[in-house]
């Protein structure tokens, strides 16, 4: 089983991809794929547009498994793995979590997974009222990741786009970075990419 | 974090005369856009607005992150049905506002769910 954990900040267009992304899966590679889905309200909405795509989805509400309800994250993984035994898991975390914290609650707890990779979704039409507003949050949620996406660059022009991009790269170059309109068809060349990081 | 807070609620709605699916796409969208003007910073959501209508297996999503576009996300049939029981899940979370006025904003804009 492979994990991919997505993170970024609420509304980033993080369910949008991991929908097109775990259709790819299914459609196009047939590839067996179940998705954690952590919502910090008490009531989940997201979990039933991908449910309702026929995708095997496991909710977590009420807490962040980031920090609050990392247990229900263990045991989750651990259940998936023997019960349905997908070879992908997606993990979207809540737009509150810090997706490095969630990676070291995996590797400390889970020994069943064959890979694990963070992606995390930038938005950038919103970006320079989140970093102002939240400042190393959201900086923290970027140096989590293996490899950012760059959202919504098609609300933004292109020479924002770029100077976004320089900006985010100070804050990790070791990840690779992307830049992507979730709200259209993803190309399948983005979807190898996510798939291979 | 702490700055950050969350509300959840649950609306469980029967209606006399069966609503449109576009109409209540169209109250949902007055509710989101009041909380939204209410909540932006610089027109920006710093957090998210999101609402879900179930009726059976039919759903229709709305969120709000920046103002004023609502993106949607429904079942292929919703448009094409009248609703006479729908259960409606709002989702706040917001950085920097007082929990109590945005309560109160939110009691506010659910009037306009049962509007004509």
């Amino acid at each position: 089983m492979k994990i991919l954990l997505f993170g970024g900040f609420l509304g980033s267009g993080k369910t949008t991809l991991i929908l097109q992304l775990a259709m790819h899966i299914v459609e196009n590679i047939n590839e067996k794929v179940a998705i954690i889905e952590n919502e910090v309200g008490e009531i989940g909405i997201d979990d039933k547009v991908l449910a309702a795509q026929g995708l095997q989805v496991r909710g977590l509400f009420a807490g962040c498994v980031c920090c609050q309800i990392t247990g229900d994250l263990v045991q989750a993984i651990i259940e998936l793995e023997e019960t349905v035994q997908p070879d992908w898991l997606i993990i979207e975390s809540t737009g509150l979590a810090v997706p490095s914290k969630i990676v070291e609650t995996i590797e400390k707890y889970c020994h069943c997974y064959e890979t694990l990779n963070t992606i995390v979704v930038v938005d950038a039409e919103r970006w320079q009222e989140l970093y102002e507003v939240t400042g190393d949050f959201v900086v923290s949620q970027i140096k989590s990741a293996d490899s950012l996406l760059i959202n919504k660059i098609d609300l933004v022009d292109s020479a924002e786009s770029i100077v976004l991009m320089d900006e985010i790269k100070q804050f990790n170059d070791g990840a690779s970075i992307h830049l992507t309109t979730a709200i259209e068809q993803i190309s399948p060349k983005m979807m190898q990419e996510m798939l291979k990081l | 974090m702490k700055k950050f807070f969350v509300i959840s609620k649950r609306y469980e709605y029967k209606f006399a005369t069966p609503l449109s699916g576009e109409k209540i796409a169209n109250n949902i969208s007055k509710i989101l856009k009041y909380l939204g003007e209410q909540l932006n910073y610089n027109g920006k959501i710093v957090g998210h607005i999101k609402a879900i209508v179930l009726a059976g297996e039919n759903y229709l999503q709305m969120s709000l992150t920046s103002m004023p576009k609502i993106n949607i996300k429904s079942d292929n049939n919703w448009y094409e049905k009248d609703y006479t029981e729908v259960e409606l899940n709002i989702n706040i979370i917001i950085y920097g506002f007082n929990k109590e006025q945005v309560h109160a904003y939110l009691d506010e804009s659910m009037g306009e769910f049962l509007e004509d």
